[in-house]
């Protein structure tokens, strides 16, 4: 198999191979042919097989783990900072921070992986800011941190819907839930939650485009979609490629549609875990109260002692005091 | 609705819960857009009676809350600087909260004491290190603004300047001084009346 070493294009936030698989069109068209390839038009809207969990780190408040596929990310939310002046854009609302960054395992094309990190979490920051309630924390940073484990296309939108259950996680008030996905299109065939492979592929597609014929340029591109449902918003909306108005609208539906049964899943993951959570709140209500009691008998005990004896007893035995 | 019934309401972000009336209040855990009232997080909705038929509704997650010192809280600092104008200090617990990380508090002259403000003595109220109670007043722009004008507020836990190394806390002897224990020197403090929890139940 050939090899070259390529420069990512930043923009597509596609997922990088260990080998190159091809090097000239028609490689690419024959690796296109061995591809296993879903029917042109899609039948099933739904999302890749998905584990969700809120809360997989102690240390930290607002953690959270997402697979997506293959792709596997983490994501925390540290507590807010105080922003200090230098640093300060000044707006009455909270400054809102994300950093991405691959595991060293993550991905094969080192090279190119500071320029993603940086471009990833600013399409994230984009993506989160209108979630958050920034008007709560005036005069703060949020900062949140993605930790991307293992790379198999659909990052950005596998990132936005760890980091959206992470606030939630937090207690960081938001306006809504938010979920994204991603859609693409090759040579007519619409690929939904394209692997790391397609993405590849994609964006070798737009490197030989052949550009001084336009009219056999084929429609070829990537949309990631970012929605609330609430009120039927969409938070981030990234395109590139070239596309049609009416495939740009066809994709789009089905990143909506793939949004909403995501959302299922995300309310159920976070539904569960405020019934746990509440749970464990209850039980260390029961049980600060038998203390409660407890510490109560001693001081009714004491009561009919007498005071005096009281602090004497103490006294003696507070092993502080004995050393003097 | 009784209280068994409101256990189990559980809400995600962006949850619709009521609309909005003159007589319900927006509680914590809530937001209002185009007349109704959604939720900002997750956790269980309570709604309480609030006098005058007024019922305030709010969202309580269980588990881990993340606190932000608000207008009004009562907050636990420690003195880090004193200047003749203000005194800088470290917030490290809002109400009965511990922060995870502590933010920045200023007391000006003004704010020590409710009573003769202007022959207020920044150092004769507090030294670097004293562990004081204050209420915040108000959010500039770097630090929140603090005040000590009331007769619970004040110095809590203060060590006398000589005596360091025992860490022996002073007692308060009055309103405005302070004695230590071991050597019995007596410093001059703003002194917290501190009220035992009980009365401050009892009051509420």
């Amino acid at each position: 198999m050939l090899r070259v070493t390529q420069t990512k294009n930043s923009l597509l936030d596609g997922a990088s191979i260990e080998e190159e698989l091809y090097t000239t069109p028609q490689d690419g068209k024959n690796f296109f042919e061995n591809l296993d390839k879903p029917a042109k038009e899609p039948t099933k809207l739904e999302p890749r097989n998905t584990f969700i969990r809120a809360g997989v780190l102690t240390t930290v408040r607002g953690s959270a783990y997402m697979e997506y596929g293959n792709t596997k990310v983490l994501a925390i939310v540290a507590p807010p900072k105080e922003l200090i002046r230098a640093s300060a854009r000044r707006m009455n609302m909270g400054v809102l921070n994300c950093y991405v960054n691959f595991a060293a395992f993550a991905t094969g094309d080192l090279e190119s992986v500071p320029e993603r990190e940086r471009h990833l979490g600013s399409m994230l920051t984009k993506a989160m800011e209108p979630v958050v309630c920034r008007t709560e924390f005036l005069n703060f940073q949020l900062d949140i941190r993605v930790l991307i484990l293992d790379d198999d296309g659909c990052l950005l939108s596998t990132a936005i819907n760890c980091c959206g259950v992470a606030l939630v996680e937090c207690g960081i008030s938001t306006y809504d839930l938010i979920t994204a996905s991603t859609a693409c299109i090759y040579r007519d065939h619409v690929f939904l939650n394209p692997s790391a492979k397609v993405e590849e592929l994609l964006l070798k597609h737009r490197g030989n485009a052949n550009i001084s014929n336009p009219s056999s340029v084929q429609e070829h591109g990537l949309i990631t979609t970012a929605s609330m449902d609430t009120f039927e918003q969409i938070a981030q909306c990234q395109q590139c490629g070239y596309l049609t108005p009416d495939t740009y609208v066809k994709l789009l539906d089905y990143t909506l549609a793939i949004n909403k049964s995501l959302r299922q899943l995300v309310r159920g993951v976070l539904t569960k875990r405020v019934k746990e959570q509440h749970e464990l709140d209850l039980r260390d209500k029961a049980e600060s109260a038998l203390e409660d009691q407890r510490l109560g008998e001693i001081i009714d005990k004491l009561k009919t002692q007498g005071l005096d004896e009281f602090i004497q007893t103490n006294i003696k035995e507070d092993p502080y005091v004995k050393r003097q | 609705m009784s209280g068994q019934e409101e256990e189990t309401i559980v809400c995600l972000p962006g949850e619709r819960l009521c609309r909005t009336e003159d007589n319900i209040v927006l509680g914590i855990g809530t937001y209002e857009q185009n007349g109704y009232i959604y939720a900002s997080k997750s956790g269980i909705v309570s709604i309480e009676e609030s006098g005058e038929n007024c019922q305030v509704v709010s969202v309580h997650k269980p588990g881990f809350h993340l606190t932000i010192p608000a207008t009004g809280d009562v907050v636990t600092a420690r003195v880090l600087v004193t200047t003749p104008k203000f005194v800088k200090c470290a917030i490290f617990c809002v109400r009965n909260v511990l922060l995870e990380s502590s933010y920045r508090g200023l007391l000006r002259k003004e704010d020590v004491r409710e009573t003769e403000k202007d022959r207020v003595d920044i150092y004769k109220s507090f030294k670097p290190g004293d562990v004081i109670l204050a209420r915040v007043i108000n959010q500039l722009d770097q630090s929140f603004l603090l005040s000590t004008a009331e007769n619970e507020l004040g110095v809590v836990i203060a060590y006398a300047s000589d005596s360091r190394k025992t860490r022996v806390p002073m007692v308060p002897v009055g309103w405005s001084e302070m004695q230590c224990p071991q050597t019995t020197i007596k410093e001059p403090r703003k002194v917290a009346k501190v009220l035992p929890e009980s009365s401050i139940n009892a009051v509420k």
